[in-house]
Order: C-alpha cells, then structure tokens, then sequence
C-alpha cells in the first residue's frame, strides 16, 4: 500500500507492505525492514535486525497522530487520497475558525458583518494563563460568531466563520 | 513543631511541602478549586478545604478563604509555595494577624524587597554592586555623554516609561550617541507619550545565577551555592542546574557573602533568593530578590544534600538552623528540566487536557517531583507547570548523559509537553559544554538551527520510524477504534492474525 503523509511538516511517500509477519517500508531512497508487535495498546516495538525502536502512538484530534520515539515528539497526519480529492474541491469561500487548545474564550475582538484583513485577531483565548490571539486565515468578512466571551472552548471547536 | 499544616498552593510544589510535612511527623492539609477537587495535592494531604471556583482569583489568591480554611481546619502554619500569594506582604500581615505562622520571610522584609528599586537601593547601600546606570531621566546629551563616560560603553539607552523590549537602543561609542540619543527620545514619545530616557550598562551574553540563602531567627544566615539559571523563554526559566559552570570556589563565596549581606540588611529571615547577572569578565551585578521558595530549589538540595523545605518549616518553627556555613558541601551536578504542558512544535501552545498514559522517569540518580498523574486532566486555569525532572550525577558531563537517557524513558500523552524541546536541548554541543546565556533558547529555536537538526541521519531514521508506527497504528485503530475496550496483553500473534485477516 502507498502511503503519503505529513510529518512534523516533511510531506513523505511511503510504500508499506507487510511480507510474513514483517513490514517492509520504502521511503523515498530509504528502504526498512521490520518486525511489529504491539506489547501494550498503542505502543509498536520495531525491530530492526537487532536494533530496538519503541514507538507510542495516540490521536491528538480527528486529523492527527502523535508519535513518540526515543523521547522525541512526532506529528502526522496520514493523507488518504479519497478525502484530498474531496477536499480540493471544497470551496474556498467559507473557512471557520477553530480553538488551537481548550480553554476560555477572554475577548471577542470583531463581530458578524465586521470586515477582516487576512492575519487579524478576532477572538482571544486563554489557557494556563497565556492569551492568544485566533487570526483570521483569510481576508473578507466575519460571517458568524459562535462562542461568546467567558464561555469555555474544547479543542478544534469551531469559534466563528469567515468568508 | 507544629502538629498541623497549612498548604497555600496546588500542583507539584504542594505535594513537595505535603511529603516534607510528612517526613517531619507534621498533618499536611490541602485547599482546592472547583477544578482541583481530584488533583495530586489533594490526594496527598490528610484534610482539604472547598476555596471556591476554579480562576484563581477566586480561590488560590483570596486572602480571606486561605486564612478562613487554615482556622477552620485548626492549622497553625502556612505555607506558601511559590507563586499565588507567596510573594504578598498583605497576606504575610494577614497570617501574623489571626495569630498563624507563615512559613516565609517578615512581611517588612518581603515588602522592601519585593519592590525592584527599594530592592536595588538596598542592595546598593550594602555596597553591593548593581546594573551600573541612572535611574532618573536624562535632562541634556551632556549629562548623557557624562553617564556613559561613568559606566562604560556599551549601554542600553532606555525609555523611562518603556516596556516589552520597545524604546530600548544598544549604543557601543560617543559617536553614537550624539544620534542614538534623540532617536531614543522621539521613539520613546512615539510609543510611550513620555520622551524620557535613562541609561544603563549593557551587558553583552549575561548569564542569570542566583544565590540560595536561608536564615533563622536567631541572626545566622547561610548561602547554599549558586543556580544556572541563564536557559530562559521569554523570561520564563526552562532549565537549571547547580553548580553553574561558570562559578568557581572564589566567585561562589563572593557572590554568596554579597547575597547575605542584602539579605541581612533587609532584616530577612527563612528561605529566599538573590538573583544576579554575570557578565562575560565574571563581575556579578545584583537584579531582584524572590522572597520565597523557589521552583528550582531541587537542584540545589540535590548538590548541598539539605532539605530546605525541611530547614524553611524548623526556622519558622523557631528552631536555629542545623547547619552552619562551614557545613555546606557542594557534591556532583544536578540539572533541573519543567516540564510544561505546552506544544513545543506550535509555538509553545497551552497544552491542557487529558494525560492518557504517563511513563515516569525512574533509574540512578532521578528526583521527579510531579502535581500530575495518569487519567487527570490538567486544567486550563493554571501555570501549565507539571512537574521537574531532576537529575544529578558526579560531574555535569555524566548528568547530562543522564538527562538524555531519563528524557528517552519519561513517556506523556494525551497533551503535548516539553519533553521533546529538553531532549533537544540536552543533544546540543553549546550546551553539553556548558557554553550559554540568556540568549540560548531564542537562538536554539531559530529556524537554522531547527532545520539543521531535522536534517541528521539520525533524525531522518527516526522521522521514518515514527511515520511507519503512525501508519501501522491509523491502519489498525480504523478496524479497531480507540473507544474499543483495552487489549492491554495483546500478544503478537493475535496482532499477526489481525494483519493475515485484512490482508
């Protein structure tokens, strides 16, 4: 099976094909050989020849994974054809405006029907005593407005639509 | 002693003062928030008090239900920890009012040094030796060339009522100034709508060392080493370690004998610390005194072999201290990492959430200190502090050996923390060597430097395993969803006949 994906923002090909138990990988000119097993939920023990490498997996929203391995931190997301055809085809007209991180929403700096410069803050959130400040992606007009302040916000929860 | 205590605080630092509490024969009793009911600290104390909703504003940091919980529990101390109400005179009136013990300095002391220019006059006055510079605004370019003459080129020109890095201009000779000098002006009416500067020595790659000392009441005083502090993210310390690498036997007792001294003349009493900056040539220049215990204070009872939460509570108790200067040892080299939840590959976002699994560090020569545990969620109302990693060894070269194989087995999911950024840190020459100062984080996070990194062999290798294990895991969760119940013991042929299955 191929494979493209996005790690830590490097887009790679990968070509994984299991043989005997085994997984074989390719990855542009980098070729691995591996045994999997999985000794705990979600955590995959990679043998390569008698090289050790134990990854911990785990979704960090609908769209992502996250990777530990040797104490490092990975982000990827796996782009499956089907949905990549789907959503070039997405008009560009609408984009919402989600929470980065749960926490509370402090400030509403713009309203529906406000005009809006691509990189402008329209609503501030706080967590752990840190403010941010959600930009708009593009340029255009505030469309709606769903939280209101001093509501607490999830993670990924849409906070309002430009257009 | 006391039978009962009082902890004012949450996270790792209540169940640090709760063990001390505990090691003593001392009953440790919790406050906590809406958001805290089934936290750490709670779960290690013997009683705990309800202090209200969640923001802090309306728990931790009201006075009146830390006193009202102390009485109504029966404690006869407090203590503060760091941070919330650590620092507030007031409150230290107000503890001393309803007849408690603070575990901390007099309220008078913590008001002199608690404010930055009573603190720099003070120091001054002992004849300790601070940022050269003035502290009034400049009248003319006159009595500018004057004060640069005094202080030595390079200097900062700065504005008066200035802040966030604006109205600030690096000026290296007389030539400079001559411009330098109404350019700062008019930028700092621009900005500031107040065209006043001052002026103050520069100095070029300073590194951040602090002093411990901890008196009693009896008039002894004792600096317990220096901590490293120079590792810094927006003025926000990342790591510390003590001894710093910088410091020798001779600095060490001149920068400890200068701390005392401000320390005694502010009449202080209990565990404090005396922050300084260290140039280049190794002079030493007194900044500001935290008037409590600090975050860090585990690497230096890691090297000295004294408990200070301990020695803090005897001291407030009444006790002398049970050591004397003579009876401080500085013995191997301990690194202190925080362990933040934030995101350090999104600029250093909140992290708050659910920590599914936790793999704690452990092995020869770890100390973790921690307000967090698997299953909690870590609320989005708090400093995103979740525990310390301490390490310490013989030599500083063998703790961080030490940090990089503990960093290689601490596991944290379900939020993003800065696990990966210290191990990153930890692989760096710069600071293998020891080579560092306050502008360290800012240029290990430049784009460059982070490219270069993710472009090693052993980077790419491990880039690859990690997408590898992503795609095995998305490939079988899609059969089996994440909501299904643990298969906790799944043994690798069950796995194999999965994989036969679908193929």
């Amino acid at each position: 099976m191929r494979y493209e994906a996005d790690i830590d923002g490097h887009q790679i090909n990968l070509e994984l094909e299991r043989r005997n138990g085994r997984i074989v990988a390719v990855i542009g000119q980098r070729s691995y050989d591996l045994e999997v097993s999985t000794p705990q939920p979600g955590v995959y023990l990679m043998f390569q020849g008698d090289e050790v490498h134990e990854a911990h997996v785990w979704s960090a929203d609908a769209n992502s994974l996250r990777v530990t391995l040797r104490g490092r931190l990975f982000t990827a997301s796996i782009i499956d054809r089907k949905q990549r055809r789907t959503s070039e085809h997405r008009p560009e007209g609408q984009q919402q405006l989600t929470a980065p991180m749960p926490g509370k929403v402090v400030r509403i700096l713009l309203k529906p029907g406000d005009e809006v410069a691509a990189g402008q803050g329209i609503i501030v959130v706080e967590a752990m005593k840190m403010q941010n400040e959600i930009k708009s992606p593009k340029a255009g007009r505030i469309l709606e407005v769903r939280v209101a302040e001093g509501e607490t916000v999830n993670n990924n929860q849409v906070l309002a639509v430009v257009e | 002693m006391f039978r009962k205590l009082l902890i004012a605080n949450r996270g790792e630092i209540a169940v640090r003062i709760a063990r001390a509490c505990r090691e003593m024969g001392i009953s440790p009793v919790a406050v906590y928030s809406d958001a805290d009911r089934a936290s750490l600290h709670v779960r290690a104390a013997d009683q705990a008090a309800y202090i209200g909703p969640s923001p802090s504003n309306e728990s931790y940091l009201v006075i009146e239900k830390i006193i009202g919980a102390a009485r109504s529990l029966d404690a006869e101390a407090i203590h503060p920890g760091y941070g919330f109400l650590s620092e507030n005179a007031n409150f230290a009136d107000a503890v001393e009012d309803a007849g408690l013990v603070l575990i901390g300095p007099p309220p008078s002391a913590m008001r002199l040094m608690g404010s930055k220019t009573s603190a720099r006059t003070a120091a001054q006055a002992s004849g300790v030796p601070v940022v050269p510079g003035t502290t009034t605004p400049l009248t003319s370019i006159e009595e500018a060339e004057s004060v640069a003459e005094d202080v030595g080129y390079p200097i900062m020109l700065k504005a008066a009522s200035g802040g966030g890095g604006k109205g600030l201009r690096l000026v290296r000779s007389r030539r400079e100034l001559a411009s330098a000098y109404p350019l700062a002006q008019s930028e700092a009416a621009a900005s500031f709508t107040d065209a006043s500067v001052y002026i103050e020595k520069y100095i070029e790659r300073p590194r951040h060392i602090e002093i411990q000392l901890i008196g009693d009441r009896h008039g002894n005083m004792v600096y317990l080493g220096e901590r490293e502090c120079s590792l810094q993210r927006r003025h926000q310390k990342v790591v510390e370690e003590c001894p710093s690498p910088v410091v020798d036997e001779d600095l060490r007792r001149r920068m400890g004998e200068a701390a005392v001294k401000v320390a005694r003349a502010a009449g202080y009493v209990n565990a404090g610390t005396i922050e300084f900056l260290v140039d280049e040539q190794r002079n030493f220049y007194f900044l500001e005194m935290n008037t409590r215990l600090q975050v860090e204070h585990p690497v230096t009872e890691l090297v000295t072999g004294r408990d200070l939460v301990h020695e803090q509570i005897k001291v407030a108790a009444g006790e002398k201290l049970s050591f004397s200067q003579e009876d401080i040892v500085m013995r191997g080299a301990a690194i202190e990492c925080r362990i933040y939840a934030e995101d350090p590959d999104n600029g250093f976002l909140p992290s708050p959430g659910r920590i599914t699994k936790l793999v704690e560090p452990a092995g020869p020569g770890v100390r973790y200190d921690s307000g967090s545990y698997q299953g909690w969620e870590v609320p989005i109302f708090y400093d995103p502090l979740l525990a310390k990693l301490c390490v310490w060894a013989e030599t500083r070269e063998a703790a961080v050996n030490r940090l990089a194989r503990v960093l290689d087995e601490y596991s944290i999911e379900g939020i993003s923390t800065t696990v990966p950024f210290f191990r990153a840190i930890a692989q760096d020459a710069d600071f293998k060597r020891g080579e560092f100062d306050t502008g360290f984080i800012d240029r290990f996070l430049s784009v460059d430097s982070q490219a270069q990194r993710s472009n090693d062999d052993v980077e790419v290798k491990l880039r690859d395993l990690a997408a590898i294990a992503a795609v095995v895991h998305a490939k079988s969760s899609s059969v089996e969803p994440d909501s299904a119940p643990a298969r906790s013991s799944e043994s690798r042929w069950k796995l194999e006949a999965r994989i036969a299955q679908r193929r």
